[in-house]
């Protein structure tokens, strides 16, 4: 047996769950086309809502909402692509969407 | 070790000589006053420039007619009628014919990241569509013979090309002809001659006229595409032909850009239909700024005027921020042909394997 030390075993399960985690995340961007994901990340919103998803090769996409025909939605890229480090990528992208989300009500209640 | 020090101090006193020269120039240099600024702005691109397409892009002369938009705001507009293709340069090539071939022998596909480049579509590269869709249905080619099969007359190209994909041309790499296209095939658009910002964005139909004369259009229905094992095969400059919109952009390559201005902005790639400008997506210096929602931006020489995505983002740009004037052979929504339309039912074929033949 090579692995003898418990530290060893726990840094070896370690290193393995990161190289897990970062395939899992890769496989999602890559699992369909980067259209689908651009529509599904504005399924459930309307037009002019901030939006993004992550475009592959960690990149990640900011943008809004915008009708790509009579009825479907799509995410619209306005700013320059992002590069996120895949550890934190989840957590930024949660993060952007609160920021973005909260400054378009801020607006609404401000017209309002 | 003398020697050095000199040098030192000889580019210490040149430096101190230079800087102070350099700040008396700054407080020198002359300051802009109001009436100057709005000259400045009086030089706003304000509108379509006809002079910046490329020969031969239209089949009649430009003129200026009277129009009204959408939102019934009577104005003028440019009336631009084109034979469908690109100036100045024969389209393709679009499908490889043998799995050995290069990129030289096909043309481009968008990158499933859908991000940077177009990706070349070779021969490896058909062979390899199970493994990069992760589909095992995915077979374009014959094993036994090599060949790729592609849509090589027009009735295959009709029958691939369409919303609903008929079964025997599943399976294929979609190429048009030019020669496809009816003998008296034109287009025509009418763009005010000096826009005029909406009250509210206006989804994309058509996303303009690129500077050689052919459509920028809309996103390409991919899903619908791929689902019918299918590519809608690009030229290297982000085109391809159907029968409705002739040869048509679904992304911008460089092939139309034209610089305008020394200021090291990105250049001009054509027109939205609303008249503001689409220039590429990174200036000079490769960079790339933030934009508003349309993918609009506004500055002292152009005005408000678009940027383009980049090449394998399936768009253009992403709404339209002035009012426009539908013309006569617009197409409202996605566009037919070889961008191919989903299913009616909205669902990718259950059947995906390849034709007997």
């Amino acid at each position: 047996m090579l692995i003898k030390s418990r530290p060893f075993n726990i840094v070896y399960v370690a290193v393995a769950s990161m190289f897990l985690m970062q395939t899992i995340n890769t496989a999602n961007a890559h699992s369909s086309s980067l259209n689908k994901i651009a529509l599904e990340v504005c399924k459930q919103k309307e037009r002019s809502q901030a939006c993004q998803y992550n475009g592959g090769h960690n990149d990640l996409y900011i943008g809004t909402c915008q009708y790509i025909s009579e009825h479907d939605l799509t995410c619209v890229r306005n700013q320059p692509i992002q590069k996120v480090e895949s550890d934190k990528h989840s957590h930024n992208i949660e993060a952007n969407q609160k920021k973005q989300d909260s400054q378009k009500d801020n607006k609404a209640n401000k017209s309002k | 070790m003398q020697l050095l020090n000199r040098i030192n101090k000889g580019l210490l006193l040149c430096t101190s000589v230079l800087t102070l020269v350099v700040l008396q120039g700054c407080e020198n240099a002359p300051k802009l006053d109001d009436s100057q600024l709005n000259a400045g702005k009086a030089n706003i691109q304000a509108g379509l420039d006809i002079s910046l397409f490329k020969d031969g892009a239209f089949i009649l002369p430009p003129k200026i007619v009277d129009c009204e938009t959408t939102a019934r705001t009577k104005t003028t507009c440019y009336e631009l009628k084109t034979s469908g293709a690109p100036a100045m340069r024969e389209p393709g090539p679009f499908c490889p014919r043998n799995t050995s071939d290069g990129a030289d022998v096909g043309g481009a596909w968008f990158d499933k990241s859908g991000s940077g480049d177009l990706i070349d579509i070779t021969g490896e590269f058909i062979v390899n569509l199970s493994r990069y869709y992760d589909d095992p249905n995915w077979m374009l080619y014959d094993p036994k013979t090599n060949k790729i099969r592609y849509t090589d007359t027009k009735a295959s190209c009709l029958g691939a090309a369409k919303p609903d994909v008929e079964e025997q041309y599943k399976q294929n790499c979609i190429e048009c002809l030019m020669s496809y296209l009816d003998d008296d095939f034109s287009r025509t658009y009418l763009i005010p001659t000096t826009p005029i910002k909406a009250e509210e964005a206006q989804r994309v139909r058509t996303v303009g006229i690129a500077l050689d004369g052919a459509e920028l259009s809309g996103s390409a229905p991919v899903d619908a595409i791929l689902g019918s094992y299918t590519i809608a095969a690009f030229d290297d400059c982000g085109g391809h032909i159907n029968v409705h919109q002739g040869y048509h952009y679904h992304s911008t390559t460089g092939c139309t850009d034209t610089v305008t201005t020394d200021d090291g902005h990105a250049p001009l790639v054509g027109y939205a239909p609303d008249g503001y400008g689409i220039y590429a997506m990174e200036d000079a210096l490769g960079k790339e700024e933030s934009l508003d929602e349309c993918r609009g931006s506004t500055d002292e020489v152009r005005g408000y005027h678009y940027h383009a995505a980049s090449p394998s983002e399936n768009m253009i740009i992403g709404c339209i921020s002035g009012e426009t004037v539908r013309s006569a052979d617009e197409h409202a929504g996605p566009p037919p042909g070889a961008d191919g339309r989903p299913p009616r039912d909205g669902r990718p074929p259950k059947a995906g394997k390849p034709p007997r033949d």
